[in-house]
């Protein structure tokens, strides 16, 4: 197939466009760069880690994923497979710090943690895992909403404090009482989206 | 009874069902899998997009990446690899002869170099051939999260000099290399394997 577009491979399922990845086609490993960039980017702040390291972590990882890219067994699996690999990614980043830099423990400052204070000796927790991958099916799902459904969905799921009817009526300039069914709707097309049997 | 209707399955989860309709919904849920389905989609997805913290990583982090996978691919077609070659820029850690004493007496016997291109050390030691004008470089690869040697074994060790292939050896069963009759000079050395490059640029083979 003749890939057109970047909205073309963007389209492609996770095991199409791993496929075009391992035939070495750089712009379906940029679009798996974009589609997995929040879900690698986050997982070095769960354990505390800075934004310049979190930086060197989500470099890592993509170059390990281009070194095991033709031995991944199962790709419809690439976001498990990412996630496992980012979290040893900061293991070893932690346990480096640690074996080869001591001086980290006297540049601690309120900035936050050290380096070697956030290693997390256990695997992910199977339970954590599902989470984050559930997290990052449902945000997917959300940017395919068309855009009124987009933004009430992230009012009311993304907001510090969840949005009243009240919030989204005013926000979005409709009357309070279609919010409850604009809502159901929404999550009818988000459910549809996320791949979920009705 | 029939179905509650998807919105009301929602509003039930959300708790903003009246108190009937909410005993109505309960009744309901305990026989009939399908809306008790809907209600456990619903639920999960809400409280899992509720408590989702993860932010998008700033454009330069996103662009930096690109731009060494776009290297990766470029190696790869230089070598004649199919895919991409990850490449990897080594950084130097730690020179014997840096930062140099004010008393340095200039020459020395023999110089230890430590490249870092994680996940691998590469340790170099720069001494005397035995010959004028000519050095030993001898050096060994080390993968820091691998207790084996599988990851260091034949690898392909290249010199460059001034972009011209200068000499070619070949790692052993625990990642040593060695190279004798090596003129002095500022060398770029290529470390290949299957999938990967690890790249020690400008590298001092001089001992002074």
């Amino acid at each position: 197939m003749t890939i057109r577009s970047r909205q073309e491979l963007e389209e492609l399922e996770d095991a199409a466009l791993v496929r075009r990845c391992v035939e070495g086609d750089e712009a379906a490993l940029a679009a798996l760069v974009h589609r997995y960039q929040r879900l690698v980017y986050s997982i070095p702040f769960r354990y505390g880690m800075r934004p310049e390291v979190a930086a060197d972590v989500f470099q890592a990882v993509w170059l390990r994923m281009i070194e095991k890219l033709p031995t991944i067994k199962d790709p419809q699996k690439i976001a498990s497979w990412l996630i496992t690999t980012t979290v040893r990614e900061c293991w070893r980043v932690s346990e480096r710090a640690r074996r080869e830099l001591p001086i980290l423990d006297e540049s601690h400052d309120d900035d936050g943690p050290t380096l070697h204070e956030v290693a997390d000796p256990h695997p992910i927790a199977e339970e954590e895992q599902m989470l984050l991958e559930l997290q990052h099916r449902v945000r997917s799902a959300v940017s395919l909403l068309p855009e009124r459904c987009r933004q009430l969905v992230e009012l009311l799921f993304y907001s510090e404090e969840p949005a009243s009817y009240a919030d989204v009526a005013k926000k979005l300039g409709m009357p309070v009482d279609s919010v409850g069914p604009t809502r159901a709707r929404c999550f009818e097309k988000l459910r549809r989206y996320m791949g979920d049997p009705k | 009874m029939p179905c509650s209707a998807f919105q009301t399955l929602v509003d039930f989860v959300d708790g903003l069902t009246t108190k009937e309709e909410r005993q109505s919904v309960a009744l309901h849920l305990e026989g009939c899998a399908r809306c008790a389905a809907t209600v456990e989609w619903y639920s999960s997805v809400r409280d899992a997009a509720r408590a989702d913290r993860s932010a998008e990583p700033p454009s330069w982090v996103v662009e930096r990446t690109i731009s060494a996978i776009a290297d990766a691919r470029e190696a790869a077609r230089r070598r004649g690899v199919k895919g991409f070659l990850a490449r990897i820029k080594a950084v130097l850690v730690a020179d014997s002869l840096s930062p140099s004493p004010a008393y340095s007496r200039g020459a020395v016997d023999a110089r230890q170099l430590l490249y870092s291109a994680q996940p691998f050390d590469v340790d170099l030691l720069v001494a005397e051939a035995g010959e004028p004008d000519r050095l030993r470089v001898a050096g060994q690869v080390l993968a820091l999260d691998d207790d084996t040697f599988e990851e260091v074994v034949q690898l392909t060790v290249e010199l460059e000099l001034d972009g011209q292939l200068a000499a070619v050896a070949e790692t052993s069963s625990i990642g040593e290399f060695e190279f004798g009759g090596v003129a002095p000079g500022r060398y770029d050395i290529h470390i290949l394997g299957e999938q990967r490059e690890l790249v020690l640029a400008d590298v001092p083979l001089v001992l002074e």
